[in-house]
């Protein structure tokens, strides 16, 4: 802001008091002039303004000071002074009956630290020295900051941040603050809100489980004062974690029991899996879970026996991994037989054969529990030649021949339980009638 | 260097550093058939003479399950020539009988029997036949095709395919040269979760090498089905020549 030099600027950015639109230097000017006149032909000096004070010493854009000079009173004084300590700079003013002016400045006048350092009546040449100074600030104001300006988070999970509230030009209002801009399954709190000039805020960015991934920029405004800014921080928002992986049984038996994976945090997720089969690492494997982040499977007739161990697990739209504490496991034993038959019931000894079938028992050893004429007799051990009933059924058969010196009677099979397995089974048994050989 | 060949000759530095006089590696140029012929001549190196016509091996057989030993039987096995076999085994309440004459094969029990020997029946005689330790031994007469699987768990593995295809492994201790693992693979499984194929195997585990009539006899055989203990013979005696009977092998 200028005074004297710059016309345009007291026209635009100074209103007297008294509501006159003509600036005061303006007004000044042609008695000033002829004062000059008078003066360099050195036929008068006019009386000098004494001093010179400024009320108040500090205000902000949009208020007004007053200039009152000793003994200046309806005298066209000029000024000097400096802004900011740049060059002198030069202004006349008309000063009321009271010698004094009144400014008020508009959003346009320059800020800063206004230093008067000379004043002397229009008329005349000799300045008279004073100090007097009135510092111009903008509006109260406030800025926002979020810090850190970039945040990650899984889905599922929150991540903070701290809005910083900055007061400038002696703000002092408490600013609301709120956040836009966040991808659907994101939203925003704030503690406090709203949250005084000066102090800190944070902001929680909580999200779903199926928010929305990828990297985002949002808004966060703050409003108070009369006044509106925004901050413009961003989010990654990652692919949640599977949290946990446990499996249930830990043992079962090929063709006869059912597993089910259950994944910590695996809600609808694709995983990934790490797992060894016999101590074997084996190629990496992915499923699909269900909403309650649950997989299962009953294990066919053909099932790897052996121990499977899950060591590792992650979600498949990452490629970070999430190492589990301790390898989920589970056992998978060798086929156990779940039913027995024997066709036909009745053979003659030394004629005919009879067929063994037994359900899930393909390729198995049985260990078979039996009766002779209601006797417990001795078990069978390891009887291992079920072939499959038919390419690709789990069932087993055995086509057996009785020979003559085969004991008649009734053979009933009370259990078994394949040598591979720990326990035996009981089912429904079949009962086969040897007759005796016909005479020949 | 073909790698086999540079596999051959550490394996060898490994264990027969007394053979390799100088500083160049003597068996550097050891073939496949080098090899089985120096685990022949581990094993006493009467196999391809034909000196040893028949044999008989007694002990005691127990059946394993997934915990642990379950029951012991006494059993015999019987050889004779390439191809007749005969596994007695004496349960409490009659005779199991595994075998093969040549023509056929069969598992009988107790007065029952089944015309011919399937599944785990039928893998165990052509572990003692048609896969055979002798069978690797007489591999030219045999027309079986040698195929180097390096060395896995100190054992040099030679894989025999027959003239039909059939693959067994052979694993030759790199210390002793005997022949301590016969492998193959009876058929396919199905990992459990991830649905890939998995190889089910048949695996004999040979030990307690003891020396009778100067053949290197394993006294202690142990059967994995897809690594899992299933049997364990344990023999007492053994006798070459001794003689045997054709009319043993029966059911």
């Amino acid at each position: 802001m200028t005074f004297s030099s710059h016309r345009g600027f007291a026209a635009r950015a100074m209103r007297v008091s008294r509501h006159i639109e003509l600036s005061p230097f303006q007004a000044a000017l042609p008695c000033a002039a002829m004062l000059l006149f008078f003066t360099r032909l050195g036929l008068a000096q006019e009386p000098q303004p004494s001093s010179l004070s400024i009320s108040p010493g500090a205000i902000h854009l949009g208020e007004c000071f007053t200039l009152t000079v000793g003994n200046g009173a309806e005298m066209n004084v000029d000024f000097q002074y400096t802004l900011n300590n740049g060059p002198v700079q030069t202004t006349t003013l008309k000063l009321d009956a009271n010698g004094q002016y009144t400014i008020c400045t508009t959003s346009d006048t320059p800020v800063g630290t206004y230093n008067f350092v000379g004043i002397k009546n229009a008329a005349n040449s000799t300045w008279v020295p004073v100090s007097a100074t009135i510092t111009i600030s903008g509006p109260p104001d406030f800025s926002p900051s979020v810090s850190p300006s970039s945040g990650t988070v899984d889905q599922g999970q929150s991540t903070s941040y701290t809005v910083s509230v900055s007061a400038i030009n002696g703000f002092n209002s408490s600013v609301s603050l709120s956040a836009s801009g966040l991808p659907p399954g994101a939203s925003a709190a704030f503690s406090p809100n709203p949250v005084s000039y000066g102090g800190v805020s944070t902001l929680t960015v909580i999200t779903s489980t199926t928010a929305s991934t990828g990297p985002f920029a949002f808004t966060v405004t703050g409003t108070g004062g009369g006044q509106t800014h925004s901050a413009s921080p961003t989010i990654l928002i990652k692919a949640r974690q599977p949290t946990s992986l446990s499996i249930s049984p830990s043992q079962g038996y090929a063709g006869v029991d059912c597993y089910t994976m259950t994944v910590g945090n695996g809600s609808g997720m694709t995983v990934v899996l790490q797992y060894t089969l016999k101590g074997v690492s084996q190629p990496d494997w992915s499923v699909g879970l269900d909403p309650s982040g649950r997989w299962g499977i009953c294990l066919p007739h053909d099932t790897a026996t052996g121990l499977y161990a899950y060591t590792a697990i992650r979600n498949q739209d990452r490629s970070d991994w999430v190492t589990l504490n301790r390898p989920a496991t589970c056992e998978v034993f060798p086929p156990q037989p779940t039913w027995l038959s024997i066709t036909p019931a009745s053979v003659t000894a030394g004629q005919g054969s009879y067929r063994m079938t037994a359900g899930n028992g393909a390729r198995i050893a049985l260990d078979l529990q039996y009766t002779l004429n209601g006797v417990p007799a001795d078990p069978i051990t390891g009887w291992p030649s079920l072939e499959e009933v038919a390419q690709g059924s789990p069932d087993g058969k055995a086509d057996i021949g009785v020979r003559v010196c085969t004991p008649p009677g009734i053979t009933g099979l009370r259990q078994r339980r394949t040598p591979a397995t720990r326990r035996g089974c009981p089912f429904r048994l079949p009962s086969l009638s040897i007759r005796p050989p016909r005479p020949r | 260097m073909c790698p086999f060949l540079t596999v051959a000759c550490h394996g060898l530095l490994l264990g027969f550093t007394v053979l390799a006089s100088s500083n160049t590696c003597l068996l550097a140029q050891e073939t496949l058939p080098d090899i089985v012929q120096r685990a022949h001549t581990a094993h006493g190196g009467r196999w391809i003479s034909g000196q040893i016509v028949d044999w008989v091996s007694e002990g005691k057989l127990t059946y394993f399950t997934v915990a642990g030993p379950q029951a012991s039987f006494d059993v015999t096995v019987l050889r004779k020539g390439k191809l007749q076999i005969q596994r007695i085994i004496k349960q409490t309440g009659g005779e199991v009988r595994q075998g093969a004459d040549g023509t056929r094969n069969w598992d009988s029990l107790r007065g029952w029997f089944v015309g011919s020997a399937h599944g785990h029946a039928l893998d165990f005689i052509e572990s003692q036949t048609g896969r055979s330790i002798q069978n690797l031994f007489n591999f030219q007469s045999e027309g079986l095709i040698l195929q180097d699987l390096g060395t896995k768990n100190g054992a040099r593995v030679i894989e025999a395919v027959n003239r039909s295809g059939r693959r067994t492994s052979y694993f030759i201790d790199l210390t002793t040269s005997l022949i301590t693992r016969l492998e193959f693979v009876t058929g396919q499984s199905i990992d459990a979760f991830s649905r890939r194929p998995v190889p089910s195997l048949d695996t004999y585990i040979f030990s307690d090498f003891r020396a009778v009539n100067g053949v290197v006899t394993p006294f202690k055989i142990e059967r994995y089905l897809d690594g899992i203990k299933a049997e364990e013979m344990r023999f007492t005696s053994v006798r070459y020549n001794a003689p045997v009977k054709d009319d043993v092998f029966k059911p």
